[in-house]
């Protein structure tokens, strides 16, 4: 099957249900998107599919055949990171990390929707947990994010 | 494994070290011991056997290459407390860099990496920083002299005329500067100074102040390498079904239903779990979930449900328990008793949630045997992997990876031991994962606890006497069999009973005992381990005794902790956080409690939504002595209230007939940003006896945000309903 994945076309010979996440981390490679619970509830393996954030864990293949997806590896680079990842580092939101980049995939969907956003509402809809706490970081990145 | 809160607020951190250099390919390598009986000894036969290898075969702490690279071999695992950076920062510190240039490696397990507090190369305890910062001081320290003195030889000139400075070493004279690659070589054939002296705090630039964590970057970009994304080639992936209640065994599997899923599948039987390999997680899981494994339960499974759990602490609490405290003159105390009051306190198991599952990788070759896990116990998990596989302890070597969490999840040594065993039956390397089911219905838990406080009050209202009896679940028979065949301890577990004595508030006659319960589960340490319930017990308790006595509960507290400083000085700086009293329809609580060396006070603003707590606000103020890096005490502080919170609203872990109801997020829920209160920490700064190197020099952060928290919101509870919460989860359904 052809997938489409980061502006990559990329073929993946796997089974029509297994699960986005696992095509991602184990067929392709990109490690990036976490898994953390498996039913779509914890946020970790947060992609885009059309640009609008979609838990990967319970995305069957054969769902996004056709679709454009963005994974964590296809937002921001080394030299220049994304804005969220910007705000992000500046309020030195990671702890552990592991939640971070559903975090950041969640955020970047959000504030394309909604760039007039109010940063709590935002925060209030990223829908990712993280156990670390970090919460009242993102809302200090949200807040940076609103200003610049 | 881990010692009591005694021997952890011990002050190492002022010992003094043994400096040995080693030179190979150009690279110069240091590495230290602690001073003392012994040191010298060890390093001298080390020498003399040819143990050879850098350092006399004693690993090493710091490696400059010709390169011009640092490396800094930190045995303290990543677990997102940020001991990296602090390391880095450390490193850099000494070296005049900047803390981005110094590469932070995990030590293998090594006797010099052995945390001092445990005796075992462990990360726990909120150790990290003793452990690392006093061997990386003295060793950059003494890299600093070397390269100087380097410098000196090669410019032949006096060593007071060379200075080091962004990077390089400069000739004061001439204004020449070299790299200190460049001069690594010539470093490395001087003789190692022993006279080291790392910069005192006051000469810190680094440290003390806020850094940016040297590895955020690449955990945004989805770069980390955590263990769940490592991978070697021709590894197969292992997906497990724990047998289903505790001491439970393995009689047989029928691999039939799991090959129908996957026909290459194979399915590695163990004692107390079934492995089914595949290559890929995702068949793995679906084909073990197929199994039907026939499992040997014992008989005292069937039985052990929530209301058993409930009931032996009950009965705990009954019966006359080992004397843990007994302070004050309790004469006096009977004398001056005016009125009673007896509160009865329950916390149920909790399991840790790490958002990355336990996971291991092993490789096992006739020669060797290699492991890559987020582990927190390397050494432990060396031997056990040795043990399981009857090899040498030498011959197995632990790389250690940064872990997404843990909070005292990976001290278990289980998934590395069955990723050992699942390699070695399969000829191939493994990595081998828990689901999340699998994490949660087969953690180490918080054990569930209870406890009676029965208060005299004076005429006053004030208390006079305090007698308080725990019922925990001795930790230090924890996980290795739950069949209970040790005779009772004839002494208190150190953690069963951390932070519920010496009481900071003077209370007259103060006593405490301790029961052992067996409930029946394995239990172990979950971050902040007896103070998460010690502190909610007592500091309820102080709140409970004011809404009697119809006093302020903050008012009671200064009044009682005349006799403690240190705690008042925190608890008057968390209420100065308030601009103004709450606004009409909010209520506040407030709780205070010193664990791991530092002191924490947290004040909650609530108000009730159809009677659930509405979580607005949080203040903290923690005085932890010197504040290694500021920022990472604040959010260590904002993290640690939010895992508290997050147990006092919702966490719960329910048993029934042996085996772990909670197997996911939707019943065992985790705080959601939305639930979450905005948290400001303050920081007070170090006092003049932490800044001398005092024993309150350094606090541990990693876990003393915790206690507080569920306490700060039953008083709040408690300010706005007038009803005391004696049982948790608040939220149960």
């Amino acid at each position: 099957m052809e997938l489409l994945v980061n502006a990559t076309v990329r073929t993946v010979a796997a089974a029509g249900d297994k699960p986005l996440l696992w095509v991602l981390r184990e067929d392709l490679g990109l490690t990036g998107t976490k898994y953390g619970c498996g039913i779509g509830r914890c946020g970790a393996c947060m992609v885009h599919v059309e640009g609008v954030a979609t838990p990967s864990c319970v995305l069957p293949l054969f769902a996004v055949e056709g679709l454009a997806i963005t994974t964590i590896e296809g937002i921001g680079t080394a030299d220049r990171p994304h804005p969220v990842q910007q705000a992000w580092l500046d309020a030195g939101v990671s702890q552990c990390g592991y939640c971070q980049t559903g975090m950041v995939m969640s955020a970047v969907s959000l504030l394309a929707g909604d760039r007039e956003g109010d940063p709590q509402a935002i925060a209030e809809r990223l829908d990712v947990l993280c156990r670390c706490g970090s919460y009242p970081r993102i809302a200090q990145a949200l807040d940076l994010l609103a200003v610049r | 494994m881990r010692a009591g809160p005694g021997v952890v607020a011990d002050n190492r951190v002022s010992r003094r070290w043994v400096l040995r250099g080693s030179a190979a390919a150009g690279a110069l390598t240091l590495t230290c011991l602690v001073a003392g009986p012994g040191a010298r000894d060890a390093l001298a036969a080390s020498d003399a056997d040819g143990a050879a290898g850098p350092s006399g075969g004693f690993g090493p702490w710091l490696r400059l290459t010709p390169d011009g690279r640092i490396a800094a071999i930190s045995p303290i695992t990543e677990i997102g407390q940020g001991i990296d950076t602090l390391v880095a920062t450390a490193v850099a510190e000494e070296l005049s860099l900047s803390p981005a240039a110094i590469s932070v490696v995990a030590a293998p397990v090594d006797p010099v990496h052995r945390n001092p507090f445990f005796d075992s190369q462990v990360t726990g305890g909120s150790t990290g920083a003793k452990v690392v910062l006093g061997a990386l001081q003295f060793a950059a320290a003494g890299l600093r002299e070397m390269l100087l003195a380097a410098a000196a030889a090669r410019w032949d000139c006096a060593q007071s005329a060379c200075t080091i400075a962004d990077g390089r070493i400069r000739n004061a004279v001439t204004g020449a500067a070299l790299s200190y690659g460049a001069l690594a070589a010539e470093a490395a054939r001087l003789p190692v100074p022993q006279d080291v002296r790392p910069k005192r705090p006051g000469d810190w630039v680094l440290l003390g102040r806020p850094q940016m964590r040297i590895d955020s970057a690449a955990k945004l970009r989805g770069q980390l390498v955590y263990g769940i994304d490592f991978a070697l080639p021709g590894m197969l992936l292992g997906a497990v079904l724990n047998a289903p209640s505790p001491g439970a065994r393995l009689r047989n599997v029928d691999p039939a239903p799991a090959l129908a899923i996957a026909a290459t599948a194979r399915v590695v039987e163990l004692p107390a779990a079934v492995v089914v390999l595949a290559e890929s997680f995702w068949t793995a899981g679906r084909a073990a979930e197929a199994l039907k494994p026939d499992w040997d339960e014992i008989a005292a499974a069937a039985a052990l449900d929530d209301e058993l759990v409930s009931a032996r602490l009950a009965a705990g609490l009954q019966a006359p328990g080992l004397p843990v405290a007994a302070r004050g003159d309790a004469a006096a105390a009977d004398a001056a008793v005016r009125d009673r009051l007896s509160l009865s306190f329950e916390v149920p198991l909790l399991a840790h949630a790490a958002m990355e599952p336990p996971n291991a990788t092993a490789s096992v070759t006739p020669d060797r045997v290699d492991i890559w896990a987020g582990t927190q116990a390397q050494e432990a998990a060396r031997d056990a992997v040795a043990a399981a596989l009857g090899r040498a302890p030498a011959s197995v070597h632990v790389h250690t990876l940064p872990a997404g969490g843990s909070f005292g999840r990976s001290l278990d040594v289980a998934p590395v031991i069955q990723a050992a065993l699942a390699a070695a039956a399969a000829g191939r390397p493994v990595k081998l994962i828990w689901s999340r089911a699998q994490d949660l219905r087969h953690d180490l838990y918080r054990p569930a606890a209870a406890c009676r406080i029965e208060i005299g009050l004076d005429a006053e209202g004030l208390p006079v006497r305090w007698l308080q009896a725990l019922a925990v679940p001795d930790m230090r028979q924890a996980t290795a069999d739950f069949q209970r065949n040790q005779p009772p301890a004839a002494t208190p577990d150190p953690s069963a009973v951390e932070g519920a004595a010496p009481l900071p508030y003077a209370v007259g006659r103060h006593e405490l005992t301790w029961n052992d319960v067996d409930i029946g589960m394995p239990t172990g340490w979950w971050r902040s381990v007896g103070h998460s319930f010690n502190a909610w017990f007592m500091e309820q308790a102080i709140d409970e005794i004011a809404h009697h006595a119809g006093r302020d509960p903050v008012g009671l507290r200064r009044l009682l902790l005349r006799d403690s400083p240190r705690h008042l000085a925190v608890l008057d700086a968390v209420q100065g956080m308030w601009a103004a009293p709450p606004a009409a329809g909010r209520f506040r609580g407030t709780a205070l409690h010193e664990s791991f060396g530092s002191v924490v006070a947290q004040s909650l603003e609530i108000s009730l939504a159809d009677g659930r707590p509405v979580l607005h606000h949080l203040n903290c103020a923690v005085d932890c002595g010197i504040a290694l890096d500021p920022d990472s005490v604040v959010a260590q502080v904002q993290g640690g209230a939010l895992f508290g919170l997050t147990a006092a609203l919702h966490g719960r872990i329910r048993v029934r007939r042996g085996q772990v109801q909670d197997s996911n997020f939707d019943s065992y829920r985790l705080l959601a940003a939305r639930e979450a209160p905005s948290v400001d920490v303050h920081v007070l700064p170090a006092g003049a006896a932490a800044l001398a190197g005092g024993p309150d020099a350094i606090g541990g952060v990693g876990e003393c945000g915790v206690p507080p928290a569920a306490p700060a919101l039953c008083n709040a509870m408690l300010a706005a309903t007038g009803k005391a919460v004696r049982r948790l989860p608040l939220l149960a359904t």
